[in-house]
């Protein structure tokens, strides 16, 4: 399993379980959490999924809710939690209507705006700054088509 | 997901357990590969539904770290796969602690169930908060390596 023999058989072979494992998940949650944008083409047989909103910007409140854009255009989320214009929310919801999600559970991301670029960009640094310190440990053998120990 | 500086000191702190350097880079390397695989499957494939979600689960640790393992010295594999897969679960564990409204920080059994695992300890644009807690654990992990490598 861990030997050189049949190396490339072996790298293949795991790609292959690997698409085949995400093609697989990827077509299950997509049927079970179908994307807000799916709502611009609402049917009955959606009601019972859910809908997963991360960090979207609250655009306009109204009576029933909220207004958030999509790519499809504007979506209303229909809640009676307390929002206002700008706010970052997470909600989970389910399909209400046509353009329209009702939220089940909602959370405000206070500081969403500088929090998740600093994430991203110090886990850049972060990656970048680790892998160029243990470059050393390892070195690359393209020939071999496989890294090899220094050591 | 959590910045990756916490899940370098994740991986970090038990990684003092391992001699060898370049199985040591191995631990903290797995601890990366859910958020880089992840994510690169995510721009490559140009299609968010379940990458992220495939490589924080069991199947895609495994898979994934032994598909990395095939990538270092043979001798290396075995140890390798171990730590890299030991990585990469200190990473789903990391992820976990956030709260995702019930909906879950992973999907473990995927893809088999669909249902979402989580501690929901810490909502997760706040995980950036711990940065100050993570460099102070550097600091003193570095300080105690340092001050082990003077005792030998």
């Amino acid at each position: 399993m861990f030997s050189d023999r049949g190396w490339l058989l072996k790298v293949a072979a795991t790609l292959g379980l690997l698409a085949l494992v995400l093609s697989v998940s990827r077509r299950r949650i997509a049927i079970e959490y179908p994307h807000i944008e799916q709502m611009a083409f609402f049917n009955e047989s959606m009601r019972e999924r859910r809908v997963l909103l991360w960090g979207y910007k609250v655009r306009a409140l109204d009576a029933t809710g909220f207004q958030i854009n999509t790519w499809v255009g504007p979506m209303q989320v229909l809640s009676t939690h307390p929002v206002a214009v700008g706010d970052y929310v997470t909600v989970v919801a389910r399909p209400a209507g046509y353009r329209s999600v009702e939220a089940l559970r909602l959370q405000i991301n206070e500081g969403f705006g500088w929090k998740r670029p600093l994430n991203y960009g110090l886990s850049v640094l972060v990656l970048i700054g680790y892998l160029w310190l243990v470059r050393r440990r390892f070195r690359w053998r393209i020939q071999d088509g496989v890294l090899r120990g220094k050591f | 997901m959590a910045d990756l500086l916490t899940h370098f000191v994740a991986a970090r702190v038990p990684g003092t357990l391992v001699r060898d350097g370049r199985l040591q880079a191995l631990l903290v390397i797995g601890t990366f590969l859910p958020d880089i695989t992840g994510k690169g499957l995510y721009w490559v494939l140009d299609n968010s539904t379940g990458s992220q979600l495939v490589t924080h689960s069991i199947a895609g640790i495994l898979l994934i770290s032994y598909l990395a393992c095939l990538f270092v010295e043979e001798s290396l594999r075995r140890p390798g796969f171990l730590l890299l897969a030991a990585g990469m679960a200190i990473h789903v564990l990391v992820d976990m602690t956030k709260d995702n409204l019930g909906a879950g920080a992973a999907m473990l059994f995927l893809p088999f169930s669909l249902r979402g695992q989580e501690f929901g300890w810490i909502d997760p644009e706040n995980v950036v908060l711990l940065v100050p807690i993570d460099l102070a654990i550097l600091a003193v992990l570095w300080f105690l390596e340092r001050r082990g490598r003077r005792v030998q």
